[in-house]
């Protein structure tokens, strides 16, 4: 397992280098899809799950605005506690 | 496990297959698909490793997580990525991801529920805050919404990592499409 997990990260790293101008398009555009995969396979569409969304949306504003990712991070972790603390 | 493979999702997908009495070449293949997105991530990382030794670049190559990933694509496009950066994030994850582990392992009875006091959001926190600079381009914000709405499907939907692999892959290609 931790040679197979190994040699998916070495294949990419090692890759051939890439010129072809679509194939570098497609791999300017691993981040932004990844990126927004990972966040949406985090939430639910769940009726009560707004709020998650919500604080989700708020880390990203944060960081839109110039906010370094501590700090979005933080942002939102302490949105989320202070939104549950006054809903109980 | 933690120390040898570093790979979240692969890990805890091999603990319930492993559970569930899975042949050790079940384990094996699993893993490789649902780290296939590493080769995604290596592919984009490439160019600013390129002048690294292959001993740095391997090495560098073992800590590559989605987090590890994410903050070295950042500083990349700030202009402070590269090996050097690659092998300190994910030496710095591995330590923290280890220590966690163990941690959790000593005190998990102590522990609240993650999701009562937020802990499971840092995950989507973490790769919302660096999507959004890279949401300024037009033809980006395209590209986010078409694999956002791609992995709320296929995520679910598909197992192991596939579903991952694939909604990464559609919104690329809705990428390419709309760039030509």
């Amino acid at each position: 397992m931790a040679a197979a997990t190994f040699l998916t990260r070495l294949i990419g790293v090692s890759g051939v280098p890439i010129h072809r101008a679509w194939a570098l398009r497609v791999i300017a555009l691993v981040p932004v899809a990844a990126f927004a995969v990972l966040v949406s396979a985090s939430l639910e569409l769940r009726p009560n799950a707004w709020f998650r969304w919500a604080v989700v949306g708020l880390g990203g504003w944060l960081s839109w605005r110039g906010a370094p990712t501590w700090a979005a991070i933080g942002g939102g972790l302490a949105a989320y506690l202070i939104g549950t603390a006054l809903v109980r | 496990m933690s120390l040898l493979v570093y790979a979240g999702g692969a890990q805890f997908t091999a603990v319930r297959l492993a559970g569930q009495g899975a042949a050790a070449g079940l384990l094996v293949v699993t893993a490789a698909l649902i780290n296939l997105r590493h080769v995604l991530y290596g592919l984009s990382l490439a160019p600013h490793l390129r002048t690294a030794r292959p001993v740095l670049r391997a090495a560098a190559a073992f800590f590559l997580v989605d987090e590890s990933y994410g903050l070295t694509q950042r500083a990349s496009v700030e202009g402070r990525g590269g090996p050097a950066y690659l092998l300190g994030a994910g030496t710095a994850l591995y330590l923290a991801w280890n220590l966690g582990t163990e941690l959790g392992i000593a005190f998990s009875a102590l522990l609240p529920d993650p999701r009562v006091i937020g802990l499971d959001l840092v995950f989507p926190l973490t790769f919302a805050a660096l999507l959004a600079p890279l949401l300024r381009q037009t033809a980006n914000r395209q590209v986010a919404a078409v694999a956002f709405a791609a992995g709320m499907i296929a995520v679910p939907a598909l197992p192991g990592g596939l579903g991952f692999l694939a909604a990464t892959l559609v919104g690329m290609l809705w990428g390419l499409r709309t760039h030509d």
